[in-house]
């Protein structure tokens, strides 16, 4: 049996219509276009999405199984004054812009539209990634652009971080007021900037993370006042080389707090113990307290102050463990394990926290359970 | 291993000539089918090599041919050009029972060539072959700028896509208000 041409080639549809030696990428089908951009990293990704309003239409309809993948996106303010833009997924992560001074003799600069404002950019092969070209004081001023570029590609689905490292000298200090950002992390070392910061937090919604690193020289001079935002914080994180006591224990409003001091703040955990007992502090779930005292020290006499109770030494207590409420980079999900003969008991609910010293650590963690219950756990 | 001939699809397409296969079991003949581009030129390419492009594999196993059958009716593809069509051909039979590797160099570099090869390659349904060929579309464009991808993928700025969305609805006016005055000619 023989088949006319014309028979066959009804079996082969006509695909190319159009003079496809002009081909745009717009026209190439769905399968292909996907194919394509699975195979660009997401810094080329991102700026295909700077090219157009067509292009970015694209890049999100297609790349949205892809976006799903992120987590969050972390703006890197670091002492050299170069901030960075990363994003996170599972666990791994991937530099997606730089942002540095200008530098009027590059040539292959190219200018992209982002949020309303034209910015200048370059490629960079060091970083594999596009830098964002600028003058130093409109650093600020160019991250806003580029996060509310994110903001709105991925509006509220991502978690935006704010990152930030300032050495002693003060030219590159930074510290952008964001929509949106939830976690942030501030590494400082000197005065003045103080005001910066609590205005940062002024301004932003209440954090669900705070780590603070700083090294004031004088307490009373830098640190947060008793009203700050910053104290309303979910979960926050000081690391604390002044030798004066702090006063987070007062003021914190959160529910985890992981604190390392450069003191041992022994009166300030009897007060703190003693206010949660009376009802004051009624949201906490969670406090790690750390001295980074370096001679022999514990927190054993502290013990002696707060009214503790004792499980009967032959019987195991239960283990106090909570989620956390922002994972680290450790990828350690809960908390640190307390099992703990000692605890206290609140007075207004009869609520029971667990309390373990070891050494130069404290651990306190509140159970939703009055005592009663709690000493049922017990086995 | 393919061979090609200049010919034409109409006509019974004189004998290819093959190149030598490998040793192989010789009690189990492989079966050849024939295909040709815009070019007309009949490519000579086993069932095997064929097992790559899942809409040619589909077309044989449905049309049952004999080995006369097949080579009086080579599958057109008139819309493939020749050039690409060899290319295709020669990546098939290179890689016909054989796994294949992670990357592959060999595709065409020139922006024409890969524009063509791809479109060719998505139609004939050869996904490995298609995912090389869409890398190597995405790795034209690495470290480009915008203007550069502009040039390279042809992607309108958006005044020009504005543009052409004002003309393309002044175009479909024109044509419905030329539709309403035929209509109303008739209807006279």
């Amino acid at each position: 049996m023989f088949f006319p041409d014309s028979f066959l080639a009804s079996f082969f549809p006509t695909f190319l219509t159009t003079d496809y030696k002009r081909m745009q990428i717009f026209k190439y089908p769905d399968l292909i276009l996907i194919e394509i951009l699975h195979n660009m990293n997401y810094s080329e990704i991102f700026l295909m999405s700077f090219i157009s309003k067509n292009m970015k239409k694209l890049v999100k309809s297609y790349q949205i199984s892809r976006f799903d993948r992120i987590e969050s996106i972390r703006y890197e303010c670091y002492p050299n004054g170069q901030p960075l833009v990363y994003i996170h997924y599972k666990s791994s992560s991937e530099r997606i812009l730089k942002i540095e001074e200008c530098d009027e003799e590059i040539n292959d600069k190219f200018q992209l539209n982002i949020s309303g404002k034209m910015i200048d950019f370059r490629y960079s092969d060091q970083y594999q990634c596009p830098v964002a070209c600028c003058q130093p004081d409109d650093k600020v001023y160019v991250i806003k652009s580029l996060h509310d570029h994110f903001l709105d590609f991925f509006g509220d689905s991502v978690e935006y971080h704010f990152e930030a490292k300032y050495g002693w000298k003060s030219d590159y200090f930074i510290i952008p007021q964001l929509q949106n950002i939830s976690i942030c992390s501030i590494w400082y070392y000197r005065y003045g900037d103080m005001k910066s910061v609590e205005n940062f937090f002024a301004w932003s919604p209440v954090f669900k993370r705070v780590y603070l690193f700083h090294e004031p020289h004088h307490q009373t001079e830098n640190s947060f006042g008793p009203k700050s935002k910053l104290w309303q914080t979910d979960s926050i994180k000081i690391d604390q080389r002044n030798p004066d006591a702090p006063n987070v224990l007062h003021c914190f409003k959160g529910r985890q707090a992981f604190l390392r001091y450069g003191s041992g703040a022994t009166f300030e955990i009897v007060d703190f113990v003693n206010r949660w007992k009376s009802g004051d502090v009624s949201r906490l779930e969670y406090l790690q307290i750390e001295s980074n005292l370096v001679v022999e020290f514990s927190y054993d006499p502290v013990l002696n102050h707060i009214g503790v109770k004792q499980i009967d030494p032959e019987k195991t207590p239960p283990t106090h463990s909570v989620p956390k409420i922002h994972i680290e980079k450790d990828n350690i999900p809960n908390t640190d394990p307390i099992t703990s003969h000692t605890y206290v008991v609140r007075q207004s609910d009869g609520r029971v926290a667990s309390i373990l010293v070891q050494g130069k650590k404290f651990y306190f963690g509140v159970w939703d359970k009055t005592e009663e219950e709690f000493l049922e756990m017990v086995e | 291993m393919s061979s090609t001939e200049q010919g034409t699809s109409s006509a019974a397409p004189a004998e290819p000539t093959t190149a030598p296969e490998s040793a192989a079991a010789p009690e189990v003949p492989e079966s050849f089918y024939y295909v040709h581009g815009k070019d007309k030129v009949v490519h000579k390419v086993s069932a095997g090599a064929l097992q790559h492009s899942a809409l040619i594999h589909g077309m044989i196993s449905n049309l049952g041919y004999t080995e006369e059958q097949a080579k009086a009716n080579p599958f057109p593809f008139e819309n493939i050009d020749g050039d690409i069509l060899q290319m295709v051909v020669d990546w098939c039979n290179q890689h016909k029972g054989k796994p294949t590797p992670p990357e592959d160099t060999n595709l065409p570099k020139q922006k024409e060539k890969l524009f063509d090869l791809v479109l060719a390659v998505n139609y004939l349904e050869i996904k490995e072959l298609l995912t090389y060929c869409c890398k190597q579309v995405a790795m034209m464009v690495k470290g480009k700028s915008p203007e550069e991808i502009r040039e390279i993928w042809m992607i309108p700025t958006d005044a020009e896509d504005e543009a052409a969305e004002k003309e393309a609805k002044k175009r479909a006016g024109k044509e419905a208000a030329g539709e309403t005055a035929a209509a109303a000619g008739d209807a006279k």
